[in-house]
């Protein structure tokens, strides 16, 4: 009986586990593209340890909307260049075309997460200087990734050795 | 000196006189006691006690050391390769893809796994390769977290992990696998409580929950092992650090919900969990002075307690104090409060001691 449910926890977790890898991988390689316009948290301490926190330019622009009561997100839509602009706080409503639900935490500003992005240590510098945009991926039915930064150019920045 | 009282004291030595109030030899079991005893009277020669010693221990006392350095080996040989892993991965982030990444900790859990298999769960190496396979379990979604990004609710890392991992401490029958569940439990609850708060409107009415939740938490905890131990007779989950493991918890948590219901503003719950955290202070003390005779918890939270009056103290003379006078009272308050729990605990060790022999 042991040895079974030894077996059986361990079947569950490795489905569990690669279910999962083979959700993101698709959002990586199917999802649409949408960039991030990043806002500086802190100028001076950008970098922290071997994450660098994010925030967005959405999150920024939100401060000029009324928030209505009991809304956890944003709509937001893209312009031609694939950037992401608010367009208001989400109350029940359905959505336009082209316009995608963010869920946020937080108030006044609120946040958008992942509001830190990892690398390995030693990486900083490249990320520090170049970083303009966040690059999520959206699938169909809205869940998304933060796959890498980009540079001003809408470039992903990958790191060589 | 002593062991002459002993002998003397205790019914269970065998004496020279046979009066019929002593116990009959073969009534009387041999115990390394014993035997140390008739020793040290001059009753067994040097040859004869290792002789006695050697049949009596399953392993033989030249070898005793042995086993302790391959005890010792044991677990430094798995911290050691943990670590290993662990500064394998930080040094190589960039260099694999995360596919890489997360097969290479698949291989090492299901590899863990199977050697908790072959090895049986009932003996300690099995039940360490189970606890490596349940730290995998959270290294892997760790890393999962970092390669997608997915750091919005951290605490679904450890509510995963935890309900991941609850079917084989539900098995394990090893004492270290549930207190690694039980830490990854009260940090999950920690962290929920958090994102909670963020997203509602009334942040700081509901702050103070969070004691409540982790004392239900734990208070679970402590009387499921102390039921399965006193009541049942639960041989793996009879050691003392289990026990200190949760009490410490829990009282640290009581400390807490006490100290906000002395400083902050009060609310039902607030004044709830204060009190609770009284009344459970009072409950640890007495259970474990008088039910369970036991040092370590009593001295848990004789020290909490000691704290919580010098800060009720404090809150009372200092906070709005205009002489340096009142810090001179509050150190000799200290001495004075430190000193008779310390006092407190001697005479209670004494008294341990003597019922002890």
């Amino acid at each position: 009986m042991r040895i079974k449910i030894l077996f059986i926890c361990l079947a569950v977790i490795l489905i569990a586990f690669n279910y999962g890898i083979y959700q993101n991988e698709q959002i990586k390689k199917e999802g649409e593209i949408v960039f991030f316009q990043l806002a500086p948290v802190d100028p001076r301490s950008l970098i922290q340890g071997d994450y660098m926190r994010l925030a967005y330019a959405v999150a920024e622009e939100s401060l000029e909307h009324e928030r209505p009561k009991g809304s956890q997100s944003i709509v937001i839509n893209t312009d031609k260049g694939s950037v992401a602009h608010f367009v208001r706080y989400h109350d029940g409503e359905a959505l336009l075309a082209g316009e995608r639900l963010l869920p946020f935490y937080g108030r006044s500003p609120i946040v958008i997460r992942p509001d830190s992005f990892l690398f390995q240590e030693g990486h900083a510098k490249h990320y520090e200087l170049e970083a303009k945009y966040g690059v999520f991926r959206f699938d169909a039915s809205g869940k998304y990734l933060l796959t890498g930064l980009a540079d001003e150019n809408r470039e992903l920045i990958r790191i060589s050795k | 000196m002593e062991i002459e009282q002993n002998i003397s004291n205790t019914p269970n030595t065998p004496n020279v006189s046979n009066t019929s109030s002593l116990p009959r030899l073969e009534d009387i079991p041999v115990s390394r006691k014993v035997i140390e005893s008739l020793y040290a009277h001059g009753k067994l020669s040097l040859e004869d006690k290792n002789s006695i010693l050697n049949i009596l221990s399953t392993e033989p006392i030249e070898r005793a050391w042995g086993l302790w350095v391959s005890w010792l080996l044991l677990f430094l040989g798995i911290t050691l390769i943990l670590s290993g892993i662990t500064f394998f991965f930080a040094y190589n982030w960039a260099s694999m893809s995360p596919i890489i990444k997360l097969s290479i900790i698949q291989v090492g859990l299901v590899t863990c796994l199977f050697g908790a298999f072959f090895y049986s769960l009932d003996n300690l190496p099995g039940q360490l390769l189970l606890l490596c396979a349940s730290i995998f379990v959270g290294v892997f979604m760790a890393v999962f977290g970092q390669i997608y990004q997915t750091g919005a609710d951290s605490y679904q890392l450890f509510m995963m992990w935890a309900v991941l991992i609850l079917g084989w401490t539900l098995i394990s029958k090893f004492s270290s696998q549930w207190a690694l569940f039980l830490i990854i439990s009260n940090v999950f609850l920690m962290l929920w409580h958090d994102q909670d708060i963020q997203r509602s409107n009334e942040a700081l009415n509901l702050q103070a929950f969070i004691y409540t939740y982790l004392l239900i938490l734990n208070t679970i905890a402590l009387l499921l092992r102390e039921f399965f131990v006193i009541k049942k007779n639960c041989l793996w989950l009879q050691a003392r650090w289990t026990r200190n493991l949760i009490v410490l918890i829990l009282v640290v948590t009581m400390f807490n919900s006490v100290c906000i219901w002395i400083f902050e503003e009060t609310s039902l719950i607030i004044f709830l969990n204060g009190a609770l955290g009284i009344l459970g202070h009072g409950i640890i003390f007495l259970f474990y002075r008088y039910k369970q005779v036991d040092i370590w918890p009593l001295t848990i939270v004789l020290f909490s307690s000691c704290l919580l009056v010098l800060i009720v103290f404090f809150n009372i003379f200092l906070v709005d104090a205009k002489s340096s006078g009142v810090f001179f009272v509050l150190a000799c308050i200290a001495l004075a409060v430190f000193s008779v729990a310390a006092m407190y605990l001697r005479m209670i060790m004494k008294e341990f001691e003597v019922s002890y022999d």
